[in-house]
């Protein structure tokens, strides 16, 4: 009688443990590839965000860069540096870049400082100001943007849409 | 069979064990506040493209126009509100214990009235004092009553954030001394009075601080509109329209030539002699003031400058003498004084704040002076709520941004105004 109580209790464990132990298991190999997955996406949308603001809050490096051969700029940003103001962009800047990106992705990407692929439209109403894409080939993020832009002394307004994958 | 047994326990155990684990310890989640971030960022970017195209003081007050530009640019079913705290709303409702013929002309002192290039809209509504319309901003009573019984009333009415204003005039102690709601609610007291008559001037605050800043920076800046009363225009005029500007119960009449002058009478002799342009200043009877808006020929706006003197002023008649009521605050603070006539070296407060936005002004009568209409524009600007929703939202829940926003035309406005955004479901 006391070796059957002692075989009961022992089963009684060992089915606790195995429940733990594999509910644990499990949760854990479903958990794994979409925790990675989400901080893949967390990295990207970072990533993106940042990429944002350098382009709308920084003036680039020379700030007069848009007058200067690519092969003498350090950064690219889009802020105009007269004004000196947050989502305020130069409009010459945004000629300039919608050009430089059309005529040359991998240039305008390194001086971005990017390791992920981008596509940027500047949108007012339905008229494109920046239309620099390629096909997208992986899972991607977006980030949309609100800018004013200065054109002939007056100042306008657009959507920036910034996909990075 | 004995084996068996303990088999289909352990299995039991184990499916019992998974259905605990499953509730006990949910699945691994990873959350991330992208979305909240993402709609932060809109609102904040969404400001500041306004404020970069220069219309973020159109926006702060005109729902439509706000509501055409957000239009264009939100997507993915987010619902936009905004707000705006610290200055004058657009509408202001003010309940007053008037006669249709006091509503009528306060109608015409107030309407139309532009703050810095924005319409203000009076609404005077007429109330018993017991009860008010709803949306009320400001309470206005018009003439002496005894204000005994309404104290709850009034006591409720500044918890709800109603301002109170009194034009009233007292003759004797106990209308004073006797009444609790002047005593407690306007913090009123009676300290006698003396014959004669004085000149009222403004007890100049010190400080921004000062409760008795705001009401005279309104003076000093609102414009009061001017209406014209007859149709005559002045050679080289393209317009007509003649009203007079009245101070100190001297009328001084003036013409709009076209839409950036004005001619003025600055001598009351009834001949034009100063011409002023849209912006201008000029000068009558020695005293400051400043044309800022003249709309067609119906009417026009100016503003007083530093520093104006009210005239000849007494609380009340007996016996053909003239007397005025020494009038207090009853705590003695001499800074809650807005007004006061000087007579013989003595003040007398003609007007006196307290705090809650509650105001006790003398009774100017029916057919005031231009200067009292300023006065009594600029205490009912003051005593109304300052806080406005623009854009209104069903929806409670999501993220705004706030941004402070000045603009200063005819008076400089400091508000904060806030953009909030929340998806529909």
């Amino acid at each position: 009688m006391k070796a059957q109580i002692s075989f009961v209790e022992f089963l009684t464990a060992l089915a606790i443990f195995l429940a733990s132990v594999t509910y644990i298991s499990f949760q854990i190999s479903t958990f794994i590839p979409n925790y990675l997955n989400e901080v893949k996406a967390e990295r990207m949308r970072s990533e993106a965000f940042q990429l944002s603001e350098l382009l709308i809050n920084d003036p680039g490096n020379p700030a007069n860069w848009y007058t200067l051969n690519l092969n003498n700029v350090v950064r690219l940003g889009l802020s105009d540096e007269k004004e000196n103001k947050t989502n305020l962009l130069s409009y010459n800047k945004i000629l300039k870049f919608n050009e430089t990106c059309n005529s040359n992705y991998p240039e305008v990407k390194k001086k971005l400082g990017l390791d992920y692929d981008f596509s940027l439209v500047l949108k007012e109403g339905t008229s494109e100001k920046i239309n620099c894409s390629i096909p997208i080939t992986r899972k991607y993020t977006t980030i949309r943007r609100i800018v004013a832009y200065r054109d002939n002394n007056q100042v306008k307004y657009g959507e920036m849409i910034l996909q990075v994958w | 069979m004995k084996a068996q047994i303990p088999l289909i326990e352990m299995i039991v155990v184990i499916i019992a064990l998974f259905i605990a684990f499953g509730i006990l310890f949910p699945g691994f989640v990873y959350k991330n506040k992208w979305k909240e971030a993402n709609i932060l960022l809109m609102s904040r970017d969404m400001i500041l493209t306004i404020d970069r195209i220069g219309k973020l003081y159109e926006y702060s007050f005109n729902q439509s126009a706000l509501s055409e530009f957000l239009s264009g640019l939100i997507r993915e079913n987010l619902i936009p509100w905004s707000e705006v705290e610290g200055t004058t709303t657009n509408k202001i409702v003010v309940a007053c214990n008037c006669t249709e013929d006091e509503i009528n002309k306060m109608y015409s002192w107030f309407n139309p009235l532009f703050l810095n290039n924005r319409k203000i809209i009076f609404l005077f509504l007429r109330t018993n004092l017991e009860e008010l319309p709803v949306e009320t901003n400001v309470l206005l009573i018009k003439g002496y009553k005894n204000l005994t019984t309404y104290s709850n009333n009034f006591n409720s009415y500044v918890a709800r954030g109603i301002g109170i204003v009194e034009l009233m005039d007292f003759d004797a102690q106990e209308k004073v001394n006797s009444d609790e709601t002047q005593k407690k609610i306007f913090g009123l007291a009676w300290n006698g009075a003396e014959q004669g008559t004085a000149d009222m001037v403004f007890s100049e605050p010190t400080s921004v601080k000062n409760l008795t800043y705001i009401p005279y920076k309104n003076f000093y800046h609102v414009p009061l509109t001017l209406n014209t009363y007859s149709e005559e225009s002045l050679p080289g005029c393209d317009s007509y329209g003649k009203g007079n500007f009245t101070l100190n119960r001297t009328s001084y009449p003036f013409w709009i030539c076209n839409a950036t002058y004005v001619w003025f009478d600055t001598n009351a002799d009834g001949i034009n002699d100063t011409l002023v342009r849209l912006g201008g200043k000029f000068n009558i009877s020695g005293y400051n003031f400043s044309l800022n808006y003249i709309y067609d020929n119906s009417s026009i706006a100016v503003s007083f400058k530093q520093y104006f003197r009210f005239s000849n002023y007494f609380s009340y008649e007996q016996a053909g003498n003239k007397y005025i009521a020494n009038i207090a605050p009853i705590d003695g603070k001499e800074e809650r004084v807005l007004l006061k006539a000087i007579k013989d070296g003595k003040s007398f407060s003609t007007v006196i704040l307290n705090f809650s936005r509650v105001a006790w002004m003398y009774d100017f009568g029916e057919n005031p002076s231009d200067e009292e209409k300023e006065l009594l524009l600029s205490l009912l600007l003051w005593a109304a709520s300052k806080k406005s929703v623009v854009l209104i939202s069903p929806m409670k829940t999501g993220f705004s941004t706030s941004y402070i926003n000045v603009e200063n035309k005819d008076v400089f406005e400091v508000y904060k105004f806030s953009l909030g955004l929340t998806y529909a479901y």
